[in-house]
């Protein structure tokens, strides 16, 4: 991309970026031309959004039907006091364009089904996984394979956090690292356990940065690899982690040829003890 | 079965942490695959951890992933373990 | 001596560091290996740095001359 293309603004913006050698102009051009989903404005969400958007990630979708409540603040970081009772797609969608003008975001206030979001995914290049429920997570997982979307997988509590980069064909997907949901009500949300603020800055920041990577063509991902950080200990591991050639969504010989009902996978529908409320 | 002195060391995360308590489990008994540590676990801290690493049918949670010393244990359950090694337990984090 | 002649020019005088950097930066990435870039930066930290800058990115200045009012810096894209 010619450097004329780049505003006066942009270049001053994006210079301590394109300053790096695995960037330059030519990865700030693919990071304003790249569209990436969020899905969940949570506490995975806000930084991994928020660190898209100072980038300038041209295109950034946010998935959440739900609406910011108080307890949100501790830890999702793109509301603010002012935001409580709002649509935390519409306020993420403010917050992120009054940090980067360059970046379009598009709000989606739905819930992620079978029935929309091959849909919505098919709009952009790379999905984050930022959903706080198992359901939607292996919806996501599933989604992706079907249509060979790179995703970025974390989840949290407590203290700790997990990362993993999904790249269909490559490396595992979610349903070959875990191929069965826990029974419904057994494990603790982060209502029930609790959850540190600063984990899902940590573990959202990684998740940012593996998604640049992807964009930039740079760097190794954590594809067949699972990041473990454990707060508490201050320690980071990285385990290797085997695609599964059953898998029944990414193996050789699929059994799923497309999205199932998720709340019954998960046990949801016929649950047989109370959920945590 | 092999020797069992110093004992092995049971590093859990997540839920499986929350429910047992504590992040690490010192087994001083003679245990002698990971199948072996999983049954004391499940016997000794609760039900709820109990149903966390065995399903109805009493198979070990095929989300688990299991670590000998930071490695993947190439037998899942049926891998040995030996005095003075670290086991890993991971499993899936949903909160985001 | 023959005199090189480059084939891009730019003035970055009164740019301040690191935008005088990012600005040839990204003007070589336009260039091909080979090419010369002749960039006019400010005395001082300016015509210390991005000669530095030049170098570690992987490319070679060919000669710094003192002007009157700047530091004419030649480099060739590699």
């Amino acid at each position: 991309m010619a450097v004329t293309a780049f505003t006066e603004e942009q270049i001053e913006r994006y210079s301590r970026q394109i300053i790096l050698p695995e960037v330059g102009g030519i990865g700030q051009a693919k990071l304003l031309a790249a569209r990436v989903l969020v899905v969940g404005a949570g506490g995975l969400g806000s930084p991994v959004a928020l660190y898209l958007a100072a980038a300038g990630v041209g295109s950034i979708g946010i998935v959440d039907s739900d609406c910011v409540d108080i307890s949100n603040l501790q830890r999702q970081i793109l509301h603010g006091t002012a935001d409580l009772g709002r649509q935390k797609c519409f306020s993420a969608k403010e917050a992120l364009e009054s940090i980067n003008p360059d970046v379009v975001v598009t709000p989606y206030p739905v819930r992620l089904t079978s029935s929309n979001i091959l849909e919505i995914i098919s709009d952009y290049d790379v999905v984050v996984d930022g959903s706080d429920n198992f359901p939607t997570r292996y919806l996501v997982n599933d989604a992706c394979v079907l249509a060979a979307k790179p995703l970025c997988h974390a989840g949290i509590l407590r203290f700790e956090g997990q990362v993993t980069t999904i790249i269909p064909g490559q490396g595992p997907c979610y349903r070959c690292l875990y191929p069965e949901p826990p029974p419904p009500g057994l494990m603790p949300s982060c209502q029930e356990a609790g959850v540190l603020g600063a984990t899902a800055g940590v573990v959202g920041a990684i998740q940012a940065t593996e998604v640049l990577k992807l964009i930039l063509e740079i760097g190794d991902c954590l594809v067949g690899r699972i990041l473990i950080y454990d707060g508490l200990a201050m320690s980071l591991r990285v385990v290797r982690v085997e695609r599964d050639a059953a898998c029944p969504i990414c193996g050789d010989s699929p059994t799923l040829a497309g999205l199932v009902d998720y709340e019954h996978f998960c046990g949801l529908a016929a649950a047989e003890e109370q959920e945590y409320e | 079965m092999s020797e069992c002195n110093g004992g092995v060391t049971v590093r859990l995360h997540g839920a499986l942490r929350h429910a047992v308590g504590t992040r690490d489990v010192v087994l001083s008994d003679g245990v002698g695959t990971i199948g072996d540590v999983l049954h004391l676990l499940a016997e000794r801290h609760g039900e709820r951890a109990a149903r966390m690493i065995f399903d109805r049918q009493g198979n070990v949670w095929r989300s688990l992933i299991l670590l000998v010393n930071e490695e993947p244990a190439s037998l899942g359950p049926a891998t040995p373990v030996k005095s003075g090694d670290t086991i890993s337990i991971l499993l899936p984090l949903a909160g985001g | 001596m023959t005199v090189l002649k480059p084939d891009k020019c730019i003035d970055l005088r009164g740019t301040p560091c690191p935008l005088n950097w990012v600005k040839t930066k990204l003007r070589l990435e336009e260039m091909e290996p080979g090419m010369l870039l002749e960039v006019v930066v400010d005395d001082g930290a300016p015509a210390r740095n991005v000669p530095r800058s030049v170098e570690t990115e992987g490319h070679r200045v060919v000669e710094t001359t003192r002007l009157p009012d700047g530091v004419r810096v030649l480099i060739e894209r590699c």
